[in-house]
């Protein structure tokens, strides 16, 4: 009876996103005179000149034409992005204040066990795009996914269980990791020297260090299905998966819970480019500011700038983006005795 | 295309007219920046791209390579005349730049730091130029284990400052190196002496350490004239001018390019940055200067050129990661990456193959820009030098303010503030009581990198995946490291230390053993958060404080029972209770902080300035007005300038926070 069980919650905690998006009906004119004359803060909890940061510069100036308020960016990077997810979180409700980050991170945070602000302390406003996790390894490296043997990867700090470590298990690969490295284009470098073989990053990422740099190549998509970027590439869970090739001969229990772990992997491994506001905000607030988001996201305008700086766009609504977030979390509690288990054997 | 053909093309792009004007707007855009407080790099270049989009890729090129080039020297400008470093890559330069200031040679100083940032410039520029087509398999040369050895090396830069105490110097360098340890361990992330703060868990910044430690440690001083009535004009030497800071330069030529060489090869390394370059630069000047050397670090005009010219030739080499790999090596490549992807360049092999004149127009616009600053640098030189006769008293408090708005424009943390003011206050009393300053912002400016690379290479030796000794660049860095060692046994002078200077050493470290217990208590309860490196390094840093004060106690006892004259109570309320002209000054400094904290940035600004005109003032109820308007005048234009003309957003005070819940 798990299923009906998972359906039910999923429809409750969608109608709930549903319900603070319509509690009580806001006029545009009250919308209208919320932004008169207020400043909008669009906090990037990352560096400028980063990924996030480019969204961010191309949709403040097509929100601030659509709404009339001035929207002014702020970039608060540091301790992994949670002094500025924090700053949204603990916005006073006075305050127009929206963040731009990935959900996920939040989740990842609580499967840690660290103190972050729970994803249910924000409200969705809409996604421009979202993007999932792609490993690479030098073009001389034949990557057999039947192989034990050692595989090296490059990661920044502890912050690699749902994008290698959990990924690794699924495919029942011994994993040593190569902690220390700083950021993504150390990692590059370190696979270009063979310090290690493997590396991972976001695909859109992935797609621009291939582009710029010979002998890389993207050899799995942590994805449930092909991957937008790297199409050719195969995808790790979902049906035609190589979770499901390799565990086809496995008994039930032990294939069931190496493709969990693969979805698992491919959900949590995603990232969105989110437009969130703190759950704080006055419900006026938030229907106004996601009517407005939502708005400008969707818009030609900021297609075509987007567009202009090479930037992809999927937007998601606020609601289908709630119903994302409610799905992971959902999936997360579904999962969380299996989750600290791999938790505590990757220690 | 060829590659000299490729190399004319990018020189034509740059003079063709009207196009030359985008190199000439946008290094003086730079200079403004680069003196403005709350506005960032970051910003700028963020702003310029947004107003850009529609420009061709050549244009984007000749400006963000003037954007790169303009903002190094002027930070020199403000060290030499007023040892407020512009960015930590001039930190260096304050070291022999502002004592030759403060010795009537502020236009041979201004001169000469043009001078040797103009040719570190060119000879970066032409290096890069000449090793373009090899470059890859240079770049990949530099591994963890490499980077390691090159923050070895820098360390050994600190043995090379003169300083009245080796003793005291290895104190400041672990402790320096305990510093950059706070905030995470680089292998498992986890946060290390935090004290459960989010924003200490960033660590703790270079710059506001830097502007604490030499800039707000020196405010300090000058506010102590807030009494004196009378200007405190500084007297120019007779031979100070122009023509002698560049005729100093040129009598040096090996030393302009062994520094220059040293400055482009270190920016090369992505990860490593000017600052390193400027300090091994300096610390290499020592070690092979000829003659006396007691004077570097109280005004050598050799320990002035060197990491002028190794900044300035770092510029284009921290570019090359970018342009070969499409990897950013430094703060400038990201903002160029960025620009890069908005106007559809795509970095890395085509840049040096079949966009190679791209490459080459971004490099004459960034050789132009450096050469530029120079120029107007040396032309603006006697009116520069002026500066320095402002009323210095007048300026403190101003200067404060803009040391700490620029602390706070990094990541928008006061956090930042509470470490700049607090690294203030302690560096004034290293100041004032003789502890090397220096050492200890070397070993800090070095220690994460130390640390991380470290920690990567016993990882990457445990694997297997790198054998030492078979490569090259590491051999060769470990000789040098070895040949700055051997020059340390030979080229040390023992100084002979005064009483009031030994119950200075004594009671400084007690004090900060105190401090240092207390992290080494944390340390070895705290778990894996602390590494074995962690623990070692505390564990020696205590027991290197301990001896610091144990070796002084052994003359000090010494001292007191030869000593019939001695009054001893004297001597200690001389050191223990401030003399009245520093009272002021630091009670001031102290407050900014507390008030910044209770009541947020723009009160404290206000409630420091009418403290301040109060004190300076008589008592009459006008002149009471009078600093209250001040301070409220300073409080309100603040808010004014950092609610509307920068990207901050502050956390709230105490207060704020009391009121909203």
């Amino acid at each position: 009876m798990r299923f009906p069980q998972e359906v039910l919650r999923n429809i409750v905690l969608i109608a709930v996103w549903a319900a603070s998006g319509l509690a009580g009906p806001v006029s545009a004119q009250q919308c209208e005179s919320l932004f008169d004359n207020r400043n909008i803060s669009l906090v990037v909890p990352y560096s400028a000149g980063g990924g996030y940061d480019n969204y961010a510069r191309v949709f403040a100036p097509v929100l601030e034409s659509s709404i009339g308020a001035k929207v002014r960016i702020r970039n608060l990077p540091g301790a992994g992005a949670m002094i500025g997810i924090n700053a949204v979180a603990n916005a006073r409700s006075s305050e127009l204040i929206i963040g731009l980050f990935s959900p996920t991170i939040l989740h990842n945070e609580k499967i840690y066990g660290r103190s972050a602000p729970d994803i249910s302390s924000f409200e969705p406003l809409g996604s421009f795009y979202s993007d999932s996790t792609v490993w690479a390894t030098r073009d001389e490296v034949n990557v057999d996914f039947n192989d034990a043997e050692g595989r090296f990867f490059a990661v920044a700090s502890n912050s690699d269980f749902n994008r290698i470590l959990l990924p690794g298990f699924a495919l029942d690969w011994n994993i040593h990791l190569v902690r220390g490295y700083a950021g993504s284009t150390d990692q590059v470098f370190a696979l270009l020297r063979r310090d290690v073989d493997y590396i991972y990053s976001s695909s859109v990422s992935m797609a621009n260090y291939i582009e710029s740099t010979e002998g890389i190549n993207v050899f799995i998509s942590v994805s449930d299905g092909p991957n937008s970027i790297f199409p050719d590439v195969p995808y790790l869970a979902g049906t035609g998966g190589v979770v499901e090739q390799l565990t086809n001969d496995l008994p039930a229990e032990q294939q069931r819970e190496r493709i969990i772990l693969a979805r698992l992997s491919s959900e949590l491994g995603k990232t969105y480019r989110a437009v969130m506001i703190s759950s704080n905000a006055d419900s006026e607030q938030v229907v106004c500011l996601r009517n407005a988001v939502e708005g400008a996201m969707f818009s030609e305008e900021f297609r075509q700038r987007a567009i202009a700086q090479h930037l992809l766009v999927e937007p998601l609504s606020g609601s289908a983006l709630g119903s994302v977030i409610a799905e992971t979390d959902s999936l997360i509690e579904d999962n969380w005795r299996l989750l600290q288990k791999y938790m505590e054997k990757s220690q | 295309m060829l590659y000299m053909e490729a190399l004319l093309s990018g020189m034509s792009n740059l003079f063709a007219w009207p196009t030359l004007l985008i190199p000439i707007a946008g290094t003086l855009m730079a200079m403004v920046t680069s003196f403005l407080p709350g506005v960032g790099s970051a910003s700028l270049t963020a702003l310029v791209l947004a107003l850009t989009l529609h420009w061709d890729q050549e244009s984007i090129l000749l400006l963000f390579g003037a954007l790169t080039g303009g903002a190094t020297f002027m930070g020199s400008i403000t060290a030499i005349l007023f040892n407020i470093p512009g960015g930590a890559s001039s930190t260096p330069t304050l070291l022999d730049g502002y004592p030759l200031a403060q010795q009537g040679y502020p236009r041979t100083a201004i001169a000469c730091a043009a001078t040797a940032s103009a040719i570190g410039s060119i000879f970066g520029v032409v290096l890069l130029v000449a090793v373009l087509p090899l470059i890859r398999p240079f770049l990949l040369e530099f591994g963890p284990l490499e980077r390691l050895l090159v923050g070895i090396w820098g360390l050994m830069t600190i043995i090379s400052i003169p300083t009245t105490s080796p003793l005291k110097a290895c104190f400041m360098t672990t402790l320096g190196l305990v510093v950059a340890m706070i905030g995470v361990d680089p292998a498992n992330g986890l946060p290390r002496w935090d004290f459960g703060s989010l924003a200490l868990s960033r660590g703790v910044g270079v710059i506001p350490v830097l502007l604490g430690v030499f800039t707000i440690s020196e405010l300090i001083s000058w506010m102590r004239t807030v009494h004196l009535k009378e200007s405190v004009l500084h007297e120019t030497a007779p031979d100070d001018s122009i023509r002698k800071g560049i005729a100093s330069v040129l009598s040096f030529p090996g030393l302009v390019l062994r520094s220059s060489t040293i400055g482009c090869l270190v920016g090369m390394i992505p990860g490593v940055g000017g600052t390193v370059a400027g300090f091994v630069a300096y610390g290499q000047s020592v070690q092979s200067a000829r003659g006396d050397r007691s004077r570097f670090g109280k005004g050598d005009i050799r320990g002035l050129i060197a990491p002028e010219a190794a900044v300035d030739a770092k510029d284009g080499g921290s570019l090359l990661p970018a342009l070969a790999f499409g990897l950013p090596g430094s703060e400038a490549g990201v903002m160029l990456l960025a620009a890069f992807a908005v106007h559809g360049v795509v970095p890395g092999i085509p840049m040096l193959s079949s966009q190679l004149q791209l490459t080459f127009t971004l490099i004459a616009a960034l050789l132009f820009s450096n050469i530029l600053t120079s120029l107007l640098g040396i032309a603006a030189t006697p009116f520069l030098s002026r500066l320095r006769n402002l009323r210095l008293d007048l300026l403190a408090l101003p200067c404060l303010f803009v040391s700490v708005l620029a602390v706070v424009q990094l990541e928008s943390q006061l956090v930042d503030v509470y470490i700049a003011i607090g690294f203030g206050i302690i560096g004034y009393f290293w100041r004032m009581y003789d502890w090397p300053r220096v050492p200890f912002v070397i070993a800090f400016v070095l220690g994460s990198l130390i640390e991380t690379n470290l920690v990567l290479t016993v990882q990457l030796v445990q694997f297997d995946r790198i054998i030492p000794h078979e490569r090259i660049a590491s051999v060769i860095l470990f000789a040098m490291i070895v040949g700055s060692i051997f020059w340390l046994r030979t080229k040390r002078n023992r100084v002979e230390q005064s009483l009031k200077q030994i119950i200075a050493d004594v009671l400084i470290g007690l004090g900060t053993l105190l401090i240092v217990g207390i992290f080494t208590i944390i340390a070895l309860q705290g778990g894996v958060a602390y590494s074995w490196y962690a623990k070692t390094l505390i564990m020696l840093c205590f027991m290197v404080g301990l001896l610091v004060v144990f070796l002084n106690l052994i003359p000090l006892r010494r001292m007191l029972s030869n000593a019939t004259t001695i009054n001893i109570n004297e001597l200690m309320q001389n050191f223990i209770v401030l003399p009245q002209g520093h009272r002021l000054p630091l009670v001031l400094t102290l407050l900014l902080g507390i008030f910044c904290w209770l009541a947020g940035l723009f009160v404290a600004m206000g409630l420091v300035t009418s403290v301040w005109c109060m004190k300076g003032s008589s008592k009459n109820i006008f002149a009471i007005l009078q600093s209250v308007a001040m301070g409220f005048l300073v409080g309100s234009s603040m808010y004014i300038f950092i609610t509307n003309f920068t990207n901050l957003v502050l956390p709230p005070s105490l207060l704020e926070s009391f009121f909203n819940n």
